[in-house]
């Protein structure tokens, strides 16, 4: 298996739906999770109805952040 | 500049006209969703551009949801897997050749990232180390989408002498590769 050089920095990248989130959790949305610890980069696409998230995987996951996005349609729909 | 940072993309300006109709239902859109029209109709834009004029060469209908997870879980396991054989062994390679010219482990990754983005067929997300590139999709469509999934990924890399390591459950798809 080919190493990368000791400089190599992990990359994480996710696509995760809006479908399930109320219009006014996607507002609040980029600003939420732009503030997670390790998420770099936030991006609505409102005509593709997803957010795109860079984000650096030894602070956060995909995962986790689908957890997150849950948990904030959960308390919005409350 | 750090890998998880990329240049924002060059923007133009240009106008066209449009349909009336069209706009009206731009800007109610925009509105409701709280972006400014230009931002919607660069999304719905880009969207054609890196999707849509590409599937309508291979074909592509637009069930709803619920339509789609019936028909998945009404058909036989056997016939899915062949189907998938079928459809991973050609579907990729034509889609990403028309799209980039080129097709190889990068071109099929990001179909598989446009399958997620532009058809909701999945939720996608990879983490990128030193050792390997690992990707993982997550879907509510059931067992036999994952099934679909797991022989559709076989083929498609297989044209290309690459096996992937593949796991599933009934709502996920986890892949990896070596790091190149």
């Amino acid at each position: 298996m080919k190493q990368k050089s000791e400089g190599f920095q992990p990359v994480g990248n996710a696509i995760l739906s809006l479908r399930t989130l109320e219009p006014s959790t996607c507002s609040r949305l980029e600003h939420m999770l732009s503030k997670v610890p390790g998420i770099v980069e936030v991006n609505l696409n409102h005509a593709a109805d997803v957010v795109q998230v860079k984000f650096d995987p030894t602070k956060v996951t995909g995962e986790g952040i689908r957890t997150i996005m849950k948990k904030l349609g959960n308390a919005t729909s409350h | 500049m750090s890998p998880l940072k990329k240049a924002k993309p060059k923007s133009v300006p240009k106008s066209f006209r449009v349909d009336e109709s069209a706009l009206i239902a731009v800007e109610k859109e925009a509105a409701a969703q709280q972006v400014s029209s230009n931002t919607l109709v660069n999304q719905i834009l880009i969207q054609f551009s890196e999707f849509e004029r590409f599937a309508k060469k291979i074909n592509t209908v637009k069930p709803s949801s619920f339509v789609f997870r019936g028909l998945l879980d009404s058909a036989d396991s056997d016939k899915i897997i062949e189907l998938a054989k079928t459809a991973g062994s050609s579907i990729p390679q034509a889609f990403v050749t028309a799209k980039g010219g080129r097709v190889d482990i990068d071109s099929l990754l990001d179909h598989l990232r446009t399958l997620s983005l532009y058809a909701h067929l999945y939720e996608y997300s990879e983490n990128v180390n030193s050792q390997e590139q690992m990707v993982t999709l997550v879907h509510d469509f059931g067992l036999n989408w994952s099934i679909f999934l797991i022989h559709y990924i076989t083929a498609m890399f297989e044209q290309l002498g690459v096996s992937p390591k593949l796991e599933m459950s009934d709502r996920s798809v986890i892949l990896s590769l070596p790091a190149r």
